[in-house]
């Protein structure tokens, strides 16, 4: 009888112990213990490409270019390849970025503090009677109106600091080619 | 030779077990003229393992070879969502080995071994729930050896090992022996994530034991009752929370090597990008020929297995059609994709199908074996092809 109530007790207290192990990995879960690349690619899903472990990180004057890893051809490329978007991205990125809807982002993290900042890009497609607004960190610092290289001031940028370039394209289609923090 | 010759008339275990191995053996006898006929027809000179193991038997190639790893900076495709207990076993196998063992066929062995153990016990689990002899129910491991989409249990995939700890999740239930059937749950979690979902048909089998009495299947004073008694009973608790321990442990191993626990969920996103209404939306989308035509006959292929189900929990199969019908659903929240393979892989789909071959009239059957038989050999070549319909 004793032996069978001691055994009862230690099926109760197994069902105890995992219950609070399952509640513990649920914890876990809820507090992901990840970098800013996985939480933005694997989590929130703010990045539509995969950049890597650390590889939003940036050094600023670097020029990076809004295409794929590889060519057509399936040949790698040799330039420094924008790994950084986030959504309003068309899948399509062989000569350059095509906006999918409004909002397009691009996403940065620099090295070192940028005591004045600018952004500078290269649209190499403008179709539409509208703009492009662009945005750094919600503060809205320029617009596009057409194709060409652009430079906008954005100011002091901190190092270690998610910042975001935000491109919101009133009845615009633009391609951008080329993007960089200088 | 007598001496064996007394043990095949006397020992009904012995005598099953040599029926099982015939088929087996037939059944991969066909599958290797198949690949004889492959090669000489496509004018290709490739060998079994590469026939066998197309798709994702290549990634567990690569982790029982290689472990988990993380995802590289060109491809965020990462193998956390494969759960590692059969990546465990044939890396255990390879060592028995001592690593001389070519993994594929490594993997191809523990599938076989697997496959045939599920066979076994399916079949000891029908004589225990239908009476009769064991050779009664040889039409289920034929169906297990040579069905349709039966080559994913001798391939480099968890499918067959996750059928042997379902088959002896419901044997071990069958004969109300709980904790070893939470403990088969508990590997099946392992296996794959689906595996935590028997802990519905755990607790529909116990509902069943704790309340029969011939009345009404489900009221309010039986779920009443139920409850109360659960709760007096420690060993039941217990057999439940065991269900999704294999799961838990993975997310644990997760949570120390890449600080997700749900890294098997969140990395899905690396392979899909197309979201849909779940389970209705996919459904539509696909039986309505909206999306590729191979999901459109997958589509089509889980409505009818959906029927299947159905016509299990007619025939009583209460605990079995839960579980085909939620392991079924959860794929669905999110895709048609690979909706074939995971209803072979959940192993009930045979207790209904063997149901209903039983309950036509024999000419029928016949028709419908000889069906079964014909698109095997097509599955066969399209799965040699490595063809997109059979990822």
């Amino acid at each position: 009888m004793m032996k069978k109530k001691s055994v009862k007790a230690a099926f109760y207290a197994g069902a105890v112990i995992l219950a609070c192990f399952y509640l513990l990995v649920l914890w876990w879960g809820k507090n992901p213990d990840v970098g800013l690349e996985y939480r933005m690619y694997y989590l929130t899903h703010e990045l539509s490409d995969w950049p890597g472990y650390g590889k939003l990180s940036y050094e600023p004057g670097t020029t990076e270019y809004c295409t794929t890893l590889k060519d057509k051809d399936g040949n790698e490329r040799s330039i420094n390849v924008c790994r950084r978007k986030g959504k309003g991205w068309k899948e399509d990125q062989y000569e350059g970025s095509t906006n999918s809807g409004k909002d397009a982002y691009l996403y940065y993290v620099l090295n070192r503090t940028a005591e004045n900042a600018s952004y500078q890009c290269e649209v190499t497609e403008f179709a539409g009677n509208g703009r492009v607004e662009v945005y750094c960190n919600d503060r809205k610092i320029g617009e596009i109106q057409g194709t060409g290289t652009f430079t906008f001031e954005i100011g002091k940028l901190e190092e270690k600091e998610c910042d975001t370039i935000h491109f919101v394209a009133d009845n615009v289609t633009f391609c951008l080619w080329s993007s960089a923090i200088l | 030779m007598e001496r064996l010759a007394k043990i095949y008339r006397e020992n009904e275990n012995f005598r099953l077990i040599l029926k099982l191995f015939f088929i087996l053996l037939m059944s991969r006898l066909f599958m290797l003229v198949l690949m004889v006929i492959y090669n000489v027809y496509m004018g290709t000179d490739r060998s079994i393992a590469f026939l066998m193991n197309q798709w994702d038997a290549k990634r567990y190639q690569f982790m029982i070879d290689n472990g988990y790893t993380f995802p590289l900076d060109t491809d965020p495709q990462a193998n956390w969502a494969f759960f590692p207990m059969y990546v465990m076993v044939c890396r255990f196998v390879k060592m028995l080995t001592f690593g001389v063992m070519d993994t594929y066929w490594v993997g191809m062995t523990v599938s076989t071994v697997c496959i045939f153990i599920a066979a076994f016990t399916a079949v000891k689990y029908m004589s225990l729930v239908r009476g009769g002899r064991s050779e009664d129910y040889l039409l289920i491991p034929l169906l297990m050896f040579a069905g349709p989409y039966s080559f994913y249990f001798g391939s480099v995939y968890t499918e067959a090992m996750f059928v042997l700890f379902i088959a002896l999740f419901f044997y071990a239930a069958a004969k109300k022996k709980y904790l070893w059937a939470g403990l088969a749950a508990a590997f099946a979690s392992a296996t794959r994530i689906v595996g935590c979902l028997l802990v519905f048909a755990l607790i529909v089998e116990m509902y069943l034991d704790l309340t029969q009495d011939g009345g009404k299947l489900i009221t309010w004073a039986k779920i009443k009752s139920f409850i109360v008694q659960m709760l007096k009973l420690p060993e039941h608790i217990f057999a439940v929370m065991l269900c999704p321990f294999g799961a838990f442990c993975y997310m644990t191993f997760l949570r120390f090597f890449c600080g997700d626990v749900w890294a098997y969920k969140n990395v899905q996103i690396a392979w899909r990008e197309d979201t849909y209404f779940p389970v209705v939306g996919v459904l539509w989308k696909a039986c309505t020929g909206q999306i590729e035509p191979r999901y459109t006959y997958m589509g089509w292929f889980c409505i009818g297995i959906f029927i299947v189900y159905g016509y299990m929990l007619y025939r009583r199969y209460y605990s079995m059609a839960v579980f085909g019908i939620i392991s079924l659903l959860v794929p669905l929240t999110s895709h048609v994709m690979s909706t074939c393979r995971f209803t072979v892989g959940s192993f009930v789909v045979y207790m209904g199908v063997y149901e209903i071959l039983k309950g036509v009239r024999p000419k029928i059957r016949t028709a419908i074996l000889i069906f079964f038989a014909f698109a095997q050999i097509w599955l066969l070549f399209m799965w040699y092809n490595s063809d997109c319909w059979l990822m």
